[in-house]
């Protein structure tokens, strides 16, 4: 009895190691790879009996606390880009009030939900597979000859180059034109708001990929701006459909604040490629539960409204 | 006035026989222990026990319910024939946010036997399905309600619970009985009804209900307020609380890398 606590806002009642112990294991994620972990907590919540609209809502509140703990350990390890990261938020903030029209006009036409799901699929699939193929091939390579890699001056570099407005991101090691993180800023935020998602496994390829980041100050970075991100969404859920759990977020953020030191301890262990690897593994196996999902017959034909 | 008046006439011819009401009618009497679900901050589900006397021989049905309202769903459906999504939305009106019907271990093969009156005396799912609303532009309606029941079933908050009421000893006027209630944790806080049947030949020969309040109590009924009534402070605190459990937890992890 002294095991279980009561939600009062999700209406029933949980156990609580199991609730610490997921919380360790999506801290551990987040700390590892710079995402928020809600692709595996939210189903997870909801399939122990927590309404989706709380369990989604609950968890944004828990990585809240997860990112504050994770954005500090990578700090101290020097992974911060503030600059880089204060600019792709702003254009995340722009964005996903963009995706939320977008979402509107959507919904309005019709089968919204089954675009924004194969979209979410394919984009998955191909982002995961690209990351798989090309850490893979970077450690063979590097195994195979012990030289830097030349780099090849790209159409993409050229481009970039071209662009106005360039400044240097020191902690990044980059040059880049200012214009470049707050567009992919937009561009993710639309995203995650019509994916109803946090955005993190998008971010993250963005980061390490177009603008050319290095992986560890990408996953210090990411979880800066997760931080904020879920803050607005905490407050905005709270305020307009009550649905945020705080006893459920509480137990959650105790094991996940204490999983993201572990993890960024782990995440410096591991090099660039090999961290991209594991997360690429990660993002497959997200696009194949996901996949499943679409295909499996449902057990129960109807579901109750108001999750997502 | 007609009615009012054989009432009156069965009313008194009860009081001169000297019994609650006649016998060949049957008589119910019952009541829960605990009167009220107190959900505190450790709820995980509890008991309420229905106990009283009924006919010696009736049977006794118990029928746990709550209130009604409309539940709107989503409906999944096929797109290209092979994806399954959730298309369209459905609203099943006036059906019970909770439906538990218990009844004897020796009851279960009569009501088995006798779907029929089983389900005129307004016991069980199929009962149900007639009360409640679907919408008649709905084909498959039956379909749906399956599927509702199913939904329900796996969250505990629809059962018939065919082992539930036991019998104590034959008294001078009827038998002693006993139903447990088994309150799901899932339960929405509120006011459920308790209605206690005595049930003979296919009908019901006597009936009682009790009101069975549910209520938070206790921290659960602070956060409840607090996030419902001042949600924007509400948020406030739930996003410092999580950043300072972030960051103690960041002071206590150097602290030990200092110490190393």
């Amino acid at each position: 009895m002294f095991w279980h606590l009561y939600l009062p806002i999700a209406g029933s009642s949980i156990n609580v190691i199991l609730i610490f112990s997921l919380g360790i294991l999506v801290g551990l994620l987040s700390g590892i790879f710079g995402v928020g972990g809600g692709f595996l907590m939210t189903p997870l919540l909801i399939m122990i009996g927590i309404p989706p609209t709380v369990a989604a809502a609950s968890d944004s509140n828990q990585i809240v606390g997860a990112s504050t703990s994770g954005t500090l350990a990578h700090y101290r390890l020097g992974n911060v880009d503030f600059k880089m990261g204060i600019l792709l938020l702003i254009g995340g903030v722009t964005g996903g009030t963009v995706g939320v029209q977008i979402i509107k006009i959507l919904r309005a036409v019709g089968n919204a939900d089954f675009l924004i799901q194969i979209t979410y699929v394919l984009m998955l699939g191909f982002v995961g597979s690209y990351m798989f193929l090309e850490s893979l091939h970077a450690l063979r390579k590097k195994e195979a000859a012990q030289e830097p890699p030349v780099v090849k001056e790209s159409r993409y570099a050229r481009l970039l180059g071209k662009l106005p407005w360039q400044t240097n991101f020191e902690t990044s090691g980059v040059r880049l034109s200012v214009l470049m993180p707050l567009g992919l800023g937009v561009f993710v935020g639309i995203l995650a708001a019509i994916m109803g998602v946090g955005g993190g496994f998008i971010m993250v390829p963005v980061m390490v990929y177009l603008l050319r980041m290095p992986m560890h100050v990408v996953v210090g970075t990411s979880l800066f701006q997760i931080l904020f991100t879920c803050i607005d969404v905490t407050i905005m859920q709270a305020y307009s459909n009550h649905t945020v759990d705080f006893v459920l977020a509480l137990i959650l953020l105790l094991g996940s604040t204490l999983g993201a030191q572990f993890g960024a301890k782990v995440s410096k262990k591991l090099g660039g490629d090999q961290l991209k690897i594991l997360l690429a593994s990660i993002v497959l196996l997200v696009m194949v539960k996901m996949l499943l999902s679409l295909l499996l017959t449902p057990d129960i034909m109807v579901a109750y409204k108001g999750g997502h | 006035m007609l009615k009012k008046t054989s009432i009156f006439l069965t009313l008194a011819c009860c009081l001169v026989l000297g019994q609650p009401f006649s016998s060949a009618a049957g008589y119910i009497e019952a009541h829960l222990t605990p009167a009220a679900v107190d959900i505190g901050a450790f709820f995980n589900g509890t008991k309420v026990y229905v106990s009283g006397d009924v006919s010696r021989d009736a049977e006794v049905v118990v029928r746990f319910s709550g209130i009604r309202q409309n539940v709107a769903l989503k409906k999944k459906g096929k797109v290209l024939g092979l994806l399954w999504m959730n298309l369209g939305s459905i609203t099943i009106h006036n059906v019970p946010n909770l439906y538990i019907v218990s009844i004897s271990k020796d009851f279960e093969p009569t009501a088995r036997r006798q779907p029929d009156k089983w389900e005129e005396m307004g016991f069980g799912f199929d009962a149900l399905k007639r009360e409640v609303d679907i919408g008649s532009a709905e084909a498959d309606s039956d379909a749906i309600f399956t599927e509702f029941l199913k939904l329900k079933e796996s969250e505990g908050l629809y059962a018939i619970e065919t082992d539930k009421v036991t019998y104590g000893e034959a008294k001078s006027r009827g038998k002693s009985f006993e139903a447990v209630l088994q309150i799901p944790p899932h339960l929405t806080p509120g006011k459920y009804s308790v209605e206690t049947f005595a049930v003979k030949d296919g009908t019901v020969s006597a009936k009682t209900t009790a009101e069975l309040q549910v209520r938070q109590v206790g921290l659960p009924a602070f956060i409840s307020r607090l996030a419902f009534n001042r949600g924007a402070l509400y948020g406030l605190l739930a996003t410092i609380i999580a950043i300072a459990a972030g960051l103690l937890m960041g002071v206590i992890f150097k602290g030990e890398k200092g110490a190393h």
